[in-house]
């Protein structure tokens, strides 16, 4: 678990994530908010559960 | 619509079933027996099976147990597409397949040992890789598709070719301990279309940020647990049971056995990226709408290196295997796992005229050369494409 404090929306959270994990910025992924995937512009509240989902490639 | 049984009027008592089990004969009707009792398939379900066709594109870890129940659960018509042969490394979770199929082409292996697990169905082997020059043909053939691959190019490539032929599918993916399972582009009954595979990942992964089970690994039950899910949603879809898995990615941790589900939305900007290319998908190339976000790295094919081996230019070959699948390596190369990579960094020469790098499929040698320091990125460092299991099909030839 992660706490992150001062975050408006997702895009403000993925440049934090970066920050705190640089290889992130090579990869794709999706974050869902609560269980609905969301795009950047998605306002954050608090006790928001955020997931991130990357596609795998394996079959 | 559902037939009702009650227990009390056993389907199986009584002429009048067998009268109305019209095009089950009574091998079938014992073979299903299991299913015709249970009052959300019954006989009315079991036809809706035995009159479906569904194609399963990847016959490997996820496609071995997708094949397995469709065949059992009597799924009429199957087609299976897959252009690799079976290897020793697939045996652990490819349980369709044993030792004495080793080298047979999987869509020909899986079709003689599934004919003889349900032999009123109709099964039929595509030992090909599915591409926009055929994908077109296969797939309108069959009410469904099951994405059982194991790579983006193709990933994409089925869910454009669906999106334009309007055909659902059911796609599953695995990595280490996770699986991801949706059920895409379905229309549901009120006819609102669902999401699609580009509503879900707008932008594919350049391949060595999202590598496959042969760079990654996976344990073997997971895909056996993913692959029966996806059978489970074609199923419910073709009996029109339950709640089909649409508008929702469900991924699943083999670790904490925690199972979760996401909604996802349609995004219409998303789906015409699809259709963009329709109907002249042959024009467009999936191999490099999936690496194009990425920095170029040049590739060397086995047949080039051969002939420059042959000619005794001076080349350095960078082995990054650490735990090789294949026992076989290239002459006089350096071997530099990749996990040990920044520290051997001085062991990789700047005079060679080439230095190539490779391991067993090509990926992880490529996650090697972008790890390399600036100065190291010269213009001589080539990639193997499809690593020492293209050299040795080559060598083959």
């Amino acid at each position: 678990m992660l706490t992150i404090q001062d975050t408006d929306n997702m895009a403000d959270l993925k440049s934090k994530l970066i920050i705190s994990y640089p290889d992130l910025k090579d990869y794709t992924f999706r974050m869902a908010v609560n269980q609905q995937m969301v795009e950047d512009n998605h306002l954050l509240f608090d006790n928001d559960l955020v997931a991130v989902m990357p596609p795998f490639a394996g079959g | 619509m559902i037939t009702i049984w009650s227990r009390l009027c056993h389907p199986l008592r009584g002429d009048d079933f067998l009268k109305t089990a019209m095009n089950l004969n009574k091998e079938e009707i014992q073979y299903y027996h299991r299913h015709l009792i249970l009052s959300q398939i019954g006989k009315t379900g079991q036809q809706a099976l035995k009159k479906a066709k569904v194609l399963i594109v990847g016959a490997g870890g996820l496609g071995c147990p997708i094949l397995m129940y469709l065949s059992g659960a009597g799924v009429g018509r199957i087609g299976i597409v897959d252009p690799d042969k079976v290897t020793v490394s697939n045996l652990h979770r490819q349980v369709l397949y044993g030792f004495s199929q080793v080298g047979e082409f999987k869509a020909e292996a899986a079709v003689n040992r599934l004919k003889d697990l349900n032999p009123n169905i109709v099964l039929e082997a595509y030992a090909q890789r599915v591409s926009p020059e055929n994908a077109g043909d296969l797939i309108s053939q069959y009410d469904v598709v099951v994405d059982a691959t194991d790579n983006f190019p193709t990933r994409y490539l089925i869910n454009d070719f669906c999106v334009y032929l309007d055909k659902p599918f059911v796609s599953g993916s695995i990595d280490r301990f996770q699986g991801q399972l949706s059920v895409l582009n379905f229309t549901d009954n009120q006819g609102k279309k669902c999401p699609t595979y580009r509503c879900l990942f707008p932008t594919p992964p350049a391949p060595e940020i999202a590598p496959d089970c042969s760079q990654n690994g996976v344990i073997g039950v997971l895909p056996g647990i993913i692959g029966n899910l996806q059978a489970n949603e074609v199923i419910k879809m073709i009996c029109g049971v339950g709640e089909v898995l649409s508008g929702k990615v469900l991924i699943f941790d083999a670790l904490s056995n925690q199972m979760m589900l996401f909604s996802i939305q349609r995004n219409e900007q998303a789906v015409q990226q699809a259709l963009q290319n329709a109907p002249d998908f042959e024009s467009f190339d999936y191999e490099s709408f999936c690496s194009s976000n990425r920095q170029k790295i040049n590739e060397i094919s086995s047949v080039d290196l051969h002939k420059k081996l042959q000619n005794n230019e001076k080349i350095q070959l960078i082995d990054v295997r650490s735990i090789p699948e294949f026992q076989e390596e290239l002459p006089n190369a350096v071997r530099i796992p990749l996990n040990n990579l920044q520290a051997n960094i001085h062991n990789i020469s700047k005079n060679d005229s080439l230095v190539v790098f490779y391991c067993d499929h090509g990926i992880n040698s490529v996650r090697a050369i972008r790890m390399l320091p600036n100065h190291h990125k010269l213009k001589n460092v080539f990639n193997l494409t499809g690593g020492l299991a293209a050299w040795l099909k080559e060598e083959k030839k």
